[in-house]
């Protein structure tokens, strides 16, 4: 009987190692197949460009030196709208699906995200209501789109978790609110294009479907330096988010973890990081859903690996989206944000079908 | 080494919850806690895990007060099985008991986490199951795998909040066996129950509270008698002793019990007095 | 010619050309913008039909290398010689690669066009962004003469110039001293009209119109703000107020609209609640009007149209339509298709 006991307990050993071997395999696949993507989609466009191509373009980035005018031209292309545009949705899409990865943890729930509850079309309003109030000032916007971005969808996050927790976080609570402050935002938007001008209007319109068109070096270093602050937070409290997602409130408090800092300060991240990105690329629905469960499907759901696993899932799927954008038609470019949620729409019907408990 | 719950207030909104509630535990004691609902058992398992902050009083453990340590310190000195519910996410039995493990783990959980969560897995027979989602489990399944991770977390004391509930017959006797295994090697074990009979079964101390104060403190066979757990539970009810086992039932009414409605049990005894269905500890 | 000896050749020119006293040209587009040019344009990417119109009409048309795909396909109706490649993307998601692939001198696009964005993307490769919006009705005579500079065809901007004057002289003479008639114009969508601070709107009152809605202002200066062009009113007041003629627009293609489609857009106004005793029904005063033609020039020619259909007698001796061929035949190079039955129809209770 000991005999017995003891290989059981050898095979579970083995098995929890083997398990994890194959999850850190699986990770590494995952960053090279994101990586190989990243190189594709630089590489290819309306004009598709060779190693080479990149490689004089990147050496002269690092190096200077003089090109001909036509290799000027091509090393132009590729550091001045191809990398951007796609280091931006890998960026985005990280932010995105970590942030719905951490919510989905701390609220206990695996179908919200940043737009669910309502965040992206508060941020976009935020958005739309800077470009409209700066326009009237004769100022230009940039700065304050994020800055107001920010501020609603954390106030929206404040009215719809803050009136969830006195239904105590049940979960049709959250998705009702959240279905509830996606239209209040979205008729506000839509409101303002009776106060905007020809102009505002144009530009808020381009937040309606977010697009990485207009991708620029100077966000992509905001948000390279946004996740670069706060995924190791995450990162660090992940086993918390642990002991919270899996076991509740109650007895993750009696795991010491300090639950109310926990979901504040991780929630105030998640919201603050997708509001940078919807003020940058506008509303991009799904991703924030649909990268975390991706990634569950592949590592599981300890949040130690599903983390750092949500940004390669997010960022492989939003590059994806823009690339298939530019490639189907040709030279007309698809907003991702469309692309996205003609993928992602489904994606989250099927997660909803195939969860197991009711919700 | 016992653990000392000393003169416990705890306001809820301005009303208070909780009175001066005071008694104390020894290794190898499985108490049960009872009272009708309402009365404040949840509410009294919270304050002593720290999580509903106290008005007033001290849990002292080892010459320590649990309420004044970090939560991590005290995570390491009581464990916490809840009812048991749902979980939202597909995890392996094993992660769910290693979760056990987190007061003592940084990022990384260390081998001594791994072994401690084996061997907890192994006295509950969880191996075999070690690979399973948590979520495909049945209710019983789900119990075991909480107080699992409850010793994973190598506490010498246990708190469990009505964790039997939800389960079939078989399943409570199983958790009840469990814990009192756990006590037997010296632990000690606070269980809020409903179940009289269980708590009559296989507990060995018993403590009783109504509307916020403690009104009965004894060995389940002595403290379950007829008259105070009808005023308790404010229903008449049937003890009766024989087989060495204590039998708790509802009268009825052929043998009814009169209890006046104006006679809850602390009310009884004007603060201040010896409570007397308090039966005094040796 | 390879591209690269093209393009080899091309630095030789430039290079020469700058060792010349330098031709500056110092323009200031409709934003306010200073746009330094060392040549007159010479290849042009044009996202906006309105703007490609007033480009052809001053004589660049062939200088037009890079359109929008929806502008693509219309001028591909009109027998435009332009390949698919020469597509840049769409308004609002402009293909920069593409407009880059082009080769312009400039990049030419409306003020809600997101010239901002655009600009800056471009900004790396030396194409400047001209802000021209050829839709503004109080914009145009300006945009003509930017236009005309930037590519250095002054004289084709003055024919434009002239034309249009010619066409007002034409309305103001007949229009002079008449009581305005009242007007319901609505748009695509049921029960949305334009109201004062759109183009359709001035155009209207242009043509000697008054809207029945003029007074639907809300906003600075006295002008509606936001969606101008499409401002949802309360169907009921259509009835009340009882206008004169009824213009109801729809569809925008260089080929007009069938038969079929004047048809059923007639059987559905007809059938609205009240419509039938309408006095622009009973008099036959409602037009149904694919907005290709008339929106040219921005919308001069819907003030023409309109001043003829209020005063069908001061226009005995003139026919629209006459201009119209005009200016699509002579100015922009394109076919006339016709008038009425291909852009237009005049329908009513009396017809049928």
């Amino acid at each position: 009987m000991a005999l017995a006991e003891l290989t059981a307990a050898d095979l579970a050993v083995a098995r929890n190692a083997r398990r994890q071997q194959w999850t850190t395999v699986l990770i590494a696949l995952s960053v090279a197949a994101l990586a190989l993507l990243t190189v594709y989609s630089t590489l290819k466009g309306t004009t598709s460009y060779s190693l080479a191509d990149l490689g004089t373009a990147l050496h002269q980035a690092a190096f200077g030196g003089e090109l001909a005018r036509d290799d000027q031209r091509v090393a132009n292309v590729l550091l001045h709208l191809r990398l951007p545009r796609v280091l931006l949705a890998i960026f985005s899409g990280a932010l995105l699906s970590l942030a719905g990865a951490a919510m989905q943890g701390l609220l206990r729930n695996p179908l919200v995200s940043p737009y669910t509850l309502g965040l992206s079309p508060a941020a976009g309003f935020g958005a739309a209501l800077a470009i409209l109030l700066s326009q009237s000032a004769g100022t230009a916007a940039g700065p304050y789109i994020s800055l107001s971005a920010i501020f609603f969808s954390l106030l929206c996050s404040l009215v719809v978790l803050g009136l969830a927790s006195t239904k105590s976080m049940n979960i049709t609570v959250l998705i009702l609110l959240g279905t509830a402050l996606t239209s209040i935002f979205t008729a506000l938007t839509a409101g303002l294009q009776y106060i905007a001008n020809d102009e505002a209007i144009a530009a808020i319109a381009r937040w309606t479907f977010g697009s990485v068109n207009e991708a620029r070096w100077s966000h992509v270093v905001v948000l390279l330096v946004t996740l670069v602050v706060i995924a190791p937070y995450f990162m660090l409290r992940a086993g918390a988010v642990n002991s919270l997602a899996f076991a509740g409130d109650d007895t993750a408090k009696s795991l010491g973890v300090n639950v109310g800092v926990l979901r504040v300060s991780l929630i105030f991240l998640a919201v603050t990081g997708s509001s940078l990105v919807v003020s940058f690329i506008g509303v991009v629905g799904f991703v924030g859903l649909v990268g975390p469960h991706i990634a569950r499907l592949i590592v599981g759901s300890d949040h130690r690996y599903l983390f750092p696993f949500s940004m390669v899932t997010g960022g492989f799927l939003l590059l994806l989206a823009d690339t298939l954008g530019r490639l189907v038609l040709p030279p007309r470019v698809i907003p991702v944000g469309i692309v996205v949620a003609l993928v992602g729409a489904p994606l989250f019907i099927y997660l909803i079908l195939r969860k197991r408990n009711a919700l | 080494m016992s653990l000392e719950i000393r003169n416990i207030d705890l306001h809820y909104r301005k009303r208070q919850v909780l009175h001066q509630i005071s008694f104390h535990l020894e290794p190898g004691e499985f108490c049960a806690l009872l009272g009708p609902n309402g009365s404040g058992k949840s509410t009294l398992t919270k304050a002593l895990l720290g999580l509903a902050p106290v008005s007033g009083g001290s849990v002292l453990f080892e010459g320590v007060d649990l309420l004044s340590l970090s939560r991590v310190e005290r995570a390491k000195r009581i464990a916490y099985v809840p009812q048991s519910s749902p979980v939202p996410f597909d995890l392996r039995v094993y992660d769910a008991v290693l979760l056990g493990r987190s007061p003592y783990a940084g990022v990384r959980y260390a081998p001594a986490d791994h072994q401690a969560t084996l061997r907890s897995l192994e006295k509950l027979g969880l191996l075999e199951l070690s690979d399973r989602y948590v979520n495909e489990l049945s209710g019983g399944q789900l119990q075991r795998v909480q107080i699992a991770r409850a010793f994973a977390q190598g506490t010498r004391i246990l708190l469990l909040d009505e964790p039997t509930s939800a389960l079939d017959l078989r399943y409570q006797v199983e958790t009840m066996r469990l814990v009192r295994e756990f006590t037997r090697e010296g632990g000690i074990a606070l269980m809020a129950v409903h179940d009289l009979n269980h708590a009559a079964r296989y507990c060995n101390r018993s403590v009783m509270i109504s509307d916020g104060h403690l009104v009965a403190d004894g060995a389940p066979g002595e403290v379950f008698t007829s008259q105070t757990l009808s005023r308790v539970f404010d229903f008449p009810i049937d003890v009766s002793h024989g087989d060495g086992l204590v039998t708790v039932r509802p009268a009825e009414s052929d043998h009814e019990i009169h209890v006046p409605s104006e006679w809850p049990a602390h009310r009884a005894a004007p603060r201040g007095q010896p409570n007397r269905f308090v039966e005094a500890r040796a | 010619m390879s591209v690269r000896s093209r393009l080899r050749l091309v630095v030789a020119v430039t290079a020469m050309l700058s060792a010349l006293p330098a031709y500056s040209l110092t323009l200031t587009d409709e934003v306010g913008r200073t746009i330094e040019l060392d040549k007159p344009i010479e290849r042009a990417v044009v996202i906006g039909s309105y703007d490609l119109d007033i480009i052809a009409a001053i004589g660049g048309g062939d200088r037009i290398v890079g359109v929008a795909g929806h502008d693509f396909e219309q001028y591909r109706k009109a027998g435009a010689k332009w390949v698919p490649e020469q597509t840049v993307g769409e308004m609002g998601q402009i293909n920069y690669e593409a407009v880059i692939a082009a080769d312009p001198d400039a990049l030419i696009l409306y003020a809600n066009g997101g010239w901002e964005e655009a600009a800056k993307q471009l900004a790396p490769f030396d194409i400047p962004v001209i802000v021209a919006s050829g839709w503004k009705n109080d914009r145009f005579d300006e945009n003509v003469t930017l236009l005309g500079e930037a590519f250095g065809l002054q004289d084709g901007a003055k024919r434009v110039h002239d034309f249009r004057q010619r066409i007002y002289a034409e309305i103001d003479k007949r229009i002079a001293g008449k009581a305005p008639r009242t007007v319901y114009y609505e748009n695509e969508i049921a029960y949305q009209t334009p109201t004062k601070g759109s183009g359709f709107y001035e155009a209207i009152v242009r043509g000697g119109g008054k809207s029945i809605f003029e007074d639907v202002v809300f906003g600075k200066d006295g002008r509606t703000q936001g969606t101008v062009w499409k401002t949802p009113i309360d169907a009921g007041e259509v009835l009340t107020r009882d206008p004169d003629v009824i213009i109801r627009e729809f569809g925008n293609s260089y080929n007009g609209s069938t038969a079929e489609v004047f048809a059923a857009e007639k059987a559905e106004l007809l059938a609205r609640p009240g419509w039938s005793d309408l006095k622009a029904a009973q008099d036959n005063n409602i037009y149904i009007v694919n907005a290709y033609q008339l929106g040219q020039q921005a919308k001069t020619l819907t003030s023409l149209y309109v001043a003829s259909w209020l005063y069908p007698e001061a226009f005995a001796d003139l026919n629209p339509d006459d201009l119209t061929r005009e200016w699509v035949e002579k100015y922009l190079g394109l076919k006339h298709l016709g008038g009425d039955g291909v852009y237009f129809t005049r329908v009513g209770k009396g017809q049928s």
